[in-house]
């Protein structure tokens, strides 16, 4: 049997290694390496209403062992993905995640709307981007607004929903249990820390934007304590992610109480990264004698 | 097709100590596909952690070699200089789109700043290969900082300009070029730091005139968008994608 099959409620995927959005594109850049099939879900760049061109570079710099980024949701709107980027990405034969973002909880519901449709799994609502302006962070920090946002997706759409939050917060168990009452049916955390880096010989930040989201190995153990805040405060899934780079911080992620994880940056470093994950939670698993991932999901908290 | 493959060092040696280092590498697979003007996503140790995008300088089909021309920057090109022979070297490649090489009916003009005289040298043999005449500009700060100009001047006619005067005219390469006819050139292809770029972009007009950029890379496989530069029509476009090589015509250096 599967060790590896994963149930995140109604949404199941054949596997718990996923990677994050923003990092993989939409796959398409990453499948000469490998099967993509491989992957338990590819969560795909994020994707708004309308086309958005990003931001001024500089958009990202390397600091202190991780990276800042400042993309600004660049993306070609709803219409390019789901014409241009969907038919193929759903011949890949994994779960197709479609990160979504919106400037208004309207937004958000057009958006659910629009990709309730064959060759979309499920639906990861991004309540917490840094990197512009309007919406973006706002919906990911009240926990009224997330509330309203994650009910406005559940308003418009079957799919299952999955809410990723914010690390930017004073309680992000507060914010957890804010989404599962509007209807979340999974959470994936966490999105970046905001950050900056300052160039000492210009004096001047890196990134045009200022700020933006750090991601990468220092901002591991800051999300594993928020998953194992939130496995405790919630009764919907976990998808776990934040520096993840090898088997061990996958397992110390499920160990929290993620029953899911995702690889982002990472998957920058070395693309095999979540391949090299399944193998080793199966050989972890072989190794302890257990039939099923699913006996070490949130291990940590007995 | 796109690899990644731990290459064997055949060689890593300075031509400037501290400062520029050709290492060659036996690497079949991107040797085999590789094109002008296309780069390597390298790993040049635990730290850093991104990988760095190194221009190829010469591919050699037949040895199974790729060849890189690097100047020592950082953290990650100083892991590189320290690198021996025998050593594994992971790297991801070919990358990117390159330079356009065909037989052109006149000559073809390389112009290279600094490092970036680095994917000119490989798109300079190919062109040569393919039948065309070459004329070379290059341009240093000085004598002491410039280098690998035995390879360059097997290609053609080169010439090169120093800021400081002590090898060749004084002056940017542009101290060359406004006296060339560029008219007379099918084809100029260019790379080097951003002012040089901004005043070929002026003669544009004079030469069809390909630009090889720069940018901090996050992947160099498209799926990060960090690398973006500004196109004429206001649209960003993946320096490590849809270039680094871009028409001069289509890139925009406006704020």
């Amino acid at each position: 049997m599967n060790k590896l099959e994963c149930n995140l409620g109604k949404f199941k995927m054949k596997n718990p290694v996923t990677v994050a959005s923003g990092t993989f594109g939409s796959g398409k850049e990453f499948k000469d390496f490998y099967d993509l099939s491989l992957l338990g879900g590819i969560m795909v760049k994020g994707t708004t209403p309308e086309k958005r061109v990003g931001n001024k570079p500089q958009r990202l710099v390397e600091t202190s062992g991780g990276i800042i980024n400042s993309i600004g949701l660049a993306n070609g709107g709803v219409d390019d993905f789901i014409n241009n980027i969907l038919p193929e990405a759903k011949t890949y034969g994994t779960e197709i995640i479609v990160n979504i973002s919106g400037s208004s909880i309207d937004d958000y519901g057009y958006m659910a709307d629009r990709l309730s449709i064959d060759g979309v799994s499920a639906l990861e609502v991004n309540i917490s981007c840094p990197n512009v302006k309007e919406g973006g962070i706002t919906f990911g920090t009240d926990p009224n607004m997330a509330f309203d946002v994650a009910k406005m997706v559940k308003n418009n759409t079957s799919k299952p929903i999955i809410m990723k939050l914010s690390p930017n917060v004073t309680n992000i168990a507060i914010m957890a249990q804010a989404v599962e009452s509007g209807g979340a049916d999974i959470i994936s955390m966490i999105n970046t820390l905001i950050g900056m880096a300052i160039d000492v010989e210009k004096q001047r930040p890196i990134i045009n934007n200022i700020i933006g989201g750090y991601s990468g190995p220092p901002i591991k153990p800051v999300a594993l304590r928020m998953v194992y805040e939130v496995y405790k405060a919630v009764n919907i899934p976990i998808i776990g992610m934040g520096g993840i780079m090898n088997t061990t911080d996958a397992l110390e992620f499920i160990m929290a109480g993620a029953s899911a994880i995702s690889v982002g940056t990472g998957n920058f470093v070395d693309p095999y990264i979540p391949i090299d994950i399944i193998k080793g939670i199966n050989e972890y698993l072989d190794n302890k004698g257990l039939s099923s991932y699913t006996d070490i999901i949130g291990a940590a908290h007995k | 097709m796109i690899f990644k493959n731990n290459g064997i060092i055949i060689s890593n040696e300075p031509i400037i100590e501290d400062f520029v280092y050709l290492m060659k590498i036996n690497e079949k697979n991107i040797a085999d596909i590789a094109k002008p003007g296309q780069f390597l996503e390298i790993k040049t140790g635990s730290v850093p952690l991104l990988r760095k995008p190194i221009s190829i300088f010469e591919v050699d089909k037949v040895a199974e070699t790729i060849s890189i021309l690097y100047q020592v920057k950082g953290p990650g090109t100083k892991n590189l200089s320290e690198l021996k022979a025998n050593q594994q070297l992971d790297i991801i490649g070919p990358l990117g789109t390159g330079f356009t090489v065909k037989k052109f009916d006149n000559k073809c003009l390389l112009i290279g700043g600094g490092i970036g005289i680095a994917p000119l040298y490989d798109l300079g043999l190919k062109l040569k290969e393919s039948g065309n005449e070459i004329e070379i500009v290059l341009g240093f700060s000085s004598k002491d900082t410039s280098y690998a100009l035995d390879y360059f001047s097997k290609l053609g006619t080169l010439t090169v300009a120093t800021m400081d005067g002590s090898l060749g005219i004084k002056g940017t390469v542009e101290a060359i070029l406004s006296n060339y006819e560029l008219n007379t050139f099918d084809k100029a292809y260019a790379c080097g730091p951003e002012p040089m770029l901004k005043y070929l972009k002026t003669l544009e007009d004079k030469v069809n005139l390909e630009l090889s950029l720069e940018a901090y890379m996050g992947c160099g496989l498209g799926a990060c968008l960090s690398c973006v530069c500004k196109m004429t029509d206001g649209t960003y476009k993946r320096v490590c994608k849809e270039g680094p090589v871009f028409k001069s015509k289509e890139v925009s250096f406006d704020e």
